[in-house]
């Protein structure tokens, strides 16, 4: 990249010119979308980039990029535009022309910018992460980035294991990023209008490092045993916290929401209005991570929701507004929102979409309410064939619960039922592989029986593997080899044949590699650098997937990938993440993968007595509910604490 | 209730979206519009908004068409007044007239577009004989993917109505105009031209820019505008 590229709107034309018109879909690069914002550059101090390391479209769809642009661009002394990985088939023009990757506000290089925050989602993503500082041109390293400026930074789900990312990113964001994003603005504002020399990198991080939820990977160096396993972590600076602990909105009905999002050109994953009328989820799914990081349950007003959604409406022209949480049937106050949204969008044709649905007959009766033409498929996620897995996984869904479910779909016309599994859970055996197929036979039996035309009913299956994930109760669990994996895809293929039922899977190898990266210390960061040196990109995209490649890195940097993924790792033994803390104690996490063990299930905090988790004391916040829970045997929520 | 027809442009990055994204885009305009489209009957309803001839991406449109119908009569200048400060950079209303009841559906009735290919390093000599060469032609064969992947053999001689040539405002840039037909039976698209003319002067590397100028009905020999008084009424044109 010697050639002088032009930035801004001589930038914008020659794409316009030159490179838009050989390129799939090129709105992704264009940006001007209705609502976004630009800024008038020399007037705002700080200046941020929102990476997402993965296509236009999906990037465009996550309502944390819509609310942390808000949040920053609503502030007098920031801005932030966006960028996201580009096609294969953009990337190879940028490259062959030397156009450093730009953002698509003001068409300027990422090192324009003081800080370029990625949002980590997906481990599959990583590569991406690599290519898009690649294509930046800054480099890979945080050591080698000797300017100050841009600082690369990153959040998310995926950040609450940030070793396999450590040597590559100058400090993660623990936590709800619009708590935490104003104090880190504050500090680089501080370095930008004292102008930063070169050398004052290290006091940046450090002044940064001494926010609560900040972590910055360079002052910490793991140890490892003399058998090559992870041993701790040790401080390099007295300064640092030993534990960062993650930050938390204590009231979401006061922070900024996005109230007049950007409106893609083009059709985009989730093409619709968006309120998000929760956070956080308290059934306890072991296996589940965002129900442990985005604890606790913290309802939103529904006059706040209804007011926001149709300003939502208002400022984007959408025909549909989606309620969007974890379990959005669980929201206390769902009916009555609902209600009222259908009420205001009826006469101008808007509907409602609800994204999760449980496996009950009220949640069929809520989708009742807000489909009035049947579409396609009613989608449940049992996650597990028997009532004994589920019972080791926490999901409390009965069988008799989900089959009511589906009749009253089925009565209700629709014809389609999407069932989803995992393979794998600890403790299956093939009774619960057989028990996923008897689920599948008695569902579609209930379609033959009461589906106003039987033949038309169709029943898929779906299942992924199930993935060890840090700071769940199956951290610690192993996750079946690739062979195993297909065996018992095999499996489930023969007994699921049937012209009725349609079996759908994951590919293993995708799930393996996303298990190597949630469970990695820092030493697959040598890997991840590999892998995109031999062309790694867009992972969990199937058309772009190279596992040969992967292998070979593996193979190139003597990483043994199946340690990481499929090994038990004993209770006692320090993990690579332990300086992380969700807030959930590692004590609940201990007792909790001994329950399931022992098949015990832990109910819902909002409905019984407190489980003791630690969230609430540790970070000093509370569930927040805006009705009384439907309790199961009328049980009330309980807003005691044990001691965590 | 009342139908519309709206003349528009869609220039500058608006040409890069395709044309289901921009009925897409105009149904959201009208919801933000506050000005409520009539839906249609049945299982699925659909707003009552269709444009005429899709408009092949990377290429401006100065005169598309489309048309609407609204719950509320109101006059053309009043809805023009409404969706202008709601229309994206690159659009422009250029017209809009009140359907008269016995017209056909913009959708079937417009069927000739107008191209303008701004060639570059093309003397006008070399596009006029090529112009000439392909109006002599009675067949004008040209291979086109299907939408198998399989390459098949069309003749679009039957659609090219006029090939004309002006001399370019740049050096040695001249501009060739076509009238083609896009109705239901031989749609012409302007790559096919320039491949039919491939070997009489014309070449696709020296197209710099395409440009739909303009979209008729052709009834009887005649190219009427869609708003032409044949099927419109109380046009209203804005000024600009």
């Amino acid at each position: 990249m010697e050639k002088q590229m032009p930035f801004g709107e001589k930038l914008r034309q020659y794409l316009e010119e030159n490179i838009l018109l050989h390129v799939t879909k090129p709105a992704r690069y264009l940006g001007g979308e209705l609502n976004a914002i630009r800024k008038d550059w020399e007037r705002v101090p700080v200046k941020i980039a929102f990476a997402f390391p993965d296509v236009y479209e999906v990037g465009m769809s996550h309502l944390g990029l819509a609310i942390l642009y808000e949040v920053v661009n609503s502030r007098p002394d920031a801005l932030m535009e966006r960028v996201f990985a580009p096609w294969p088939d953009m990337e190879v023009r940028l490259r062959a022309e030397g156009i450093p990757l730009y953002s698509l506000e003001s068409f300027r290089p990422l090192n324009h910018f003081h800080m370029v925050a990625f949002t980590l989602q997906y481990e599959m993503n990583y590569t991406n992460l690599l290519n898009m500082l690649d294509l930046a041109g800054l480099p890979l390293r945080s050591r080698d980035r000797k300017a100050v400026f841009p600082l690369v930074a990153a959040g998310g789900p995926c950040a609450f294991n940030p070793e396999p990312l450590a040597d590559f990113i100058d400090f993660f964001v623990i936590g709800e990023g619009e708590e935490v994003l104003p104090e880190i603005i504050a500090v680089v504002k501080k370095y930008v209008e004292s102008g930063a020399e070169e050398g004052e990198k290290e006091a940046l991080l450090l002044e940064l490092a001494g926010i609560t939820g900040v972590y910055v990977p360079r002052f910490y160096r793991p140890i490892y045993t003399a058998d090559g396993d992870f041993g701790g972590l040790e401080k390099l600076r007295p300064e640092v916290p030993v534990v960062i602990e993650r930050r938390v909105i204590k009231d979401l009905d006061r922070v900024p929401f996005p109230r007049r999002p950007i409106v893609p050109y083009i059709g985009v994953v989730h093409d619709r209005a968006m309120v998000e009328v929760m956070r956080g989820c308290l059934r306890g799914c072991r296996f589940c991570q965002a129900g442990i990081i985005y604890r606790p349950v913290r309802e939103k007003d529904p006059d706040t929701l209804f007011a926001q959604g149709k300003e939502v409406l208002a400022a984007t022209g959408h025909d549909e507004i989606s309620l969007v949480s974890l379990s959005t049937a669980d929201y206390t106050r769902v009916q009555e929102l609902v209600e009222k949204l259908l009420a205001e969008g009826e006469k101008k044709h808007v509907n409602v979409s609800l994204p999760s649905l449980r496996a009950d007959a009220f949640s069929v009766d809520l989708a009742q309410k807000v489909q009035k033409v049947r579409r396609s498929s009613l989608t449940f996620a049992p996650e597990a064939g028997t009532q004994r897995l589920r019972d080791v996984i926490n999901k409390q869904v009965r069988e008799e619960d989900l089959l009511a479910a589906v009749e009253a779909a089925f009565q209700a016309g629709w014809t389609a039922i999407k069932l989803y599994f995992m393979i794998g859970l600890p403790t299956e055996g093939e009774e619960d592989l057989d028990g996923i197929a008897d689920l599948a036979y008695k569902v579609l039996r209930i379609g033959q029986e009461k589906a106003p035309q039987p033949r038309r009913v169709r029943v898929t299956v779906s299942t992924s593997t199930f993935v060890p994930k840090p700071h769940t109760p199956f951290q610690w669990e192993p996750m079946i080899p690739l062979p195993e994996i297909r065996r018992r895809q095999e499996y489930l293929k023969r007994k699921l044949r049937h012209r009725q039922i349609e079996y759908k899977w994951h590919r293993g190898e995708t799930s393996f590699l996303e298990a190597v990266f949630a469970r990695a210390d820092r030493r697959l960061g040598d890997v991840l650098e590999t892998a995109w040196r031999l062309g790694c990109r867009f992972d969990g995209w199937e058309e772009h997937f190279r596992y040969d490649l992967w292998q070979e890195a593996f193979r190139r940097t003597g990483v043994d990938a199946e340690y990481y993924a499929c090994r038990r790792i004993p209770l006692e033994s320090p993990l690579p993440w332990d300086h992380i803390s969700p807030g959930v104690s590692k004590k609940f996490l201990i007792a909790e993968n001994r329950r399931a063990w022992e098949g015990i299930t832990t109910p819902d905090c909002r409905f019984t007595a407190c489980t003791g988790c630690g969230v609430c004391p540790a970070l000093g916040v509370e569930v927040v509910l805006q009705g009384e829970g439907r309790g199961r045997d009328g049980a009330l929520p309980v807003g005691v604490h044990q001691e965590g | 209730m009342a139908r519309y027809r709206l003349e528009f442009t869609k220039k500058g990055s608006l040409r890069f979206i395709s044309h289901l994204d921009l009925q897409r885009l105009l149904e959201r305009l009208f919801r933000r519009a506050g000005l409520p489209l009539t839906f249609s009957a049945g299982f699925n309803p659909r707003p009552r908004l269709s444009l005429a001839a899709p408009l092949p991406l990377g290429i401006e449109g100065l005169r598309e068409c489309g048309e609407f119908e609204l719950e509320e009569n109101l006059s053309p200048r009043e809805v023009v007044g409404r969706i202008a400060p709601f229309c994206p950079p690159g659009m422009e209303v250029k017209g809009l007239g009140v359907v008269r009841p016995e017209a056909e559906p913009v959708m079937a009735a417009v069927n000739t577009a107008a191209y303008v290919l701004y060639l570059r390093d093309t003397g006008q000599d070399t596009a006029a004989n090529a112009a000439i060469q392909l109006m002599q032609k009675e067949q004008l064969p040209v291979r086109r993917k299907g939408k198998d992947g399989k390459e098949k053999e069309v003749d679009i001689r039957p659609g090219l109505y006029k090939v004309e040539v002006k001399k370019g405002e740049m050096e040695r840039e001249t501009e060739l105009f076509l009238l083609v037909d896009v109705g239901k039976n031989v749609t012409v698209r302007p790559e096919d031209v320039v491949q039919a003319g491939t070997g009489m002067g014309l070449e696709a590397e020296k197209v710099k820019k395409i440009v739909r100028s303009a979209l008729y009905v052709k009834e009887n020999g005649d190219f009427l505008s869609p708003l032409d008084s044949k099927f419109c009424q109380e046009v209203y044109r804005p000024e600009k």
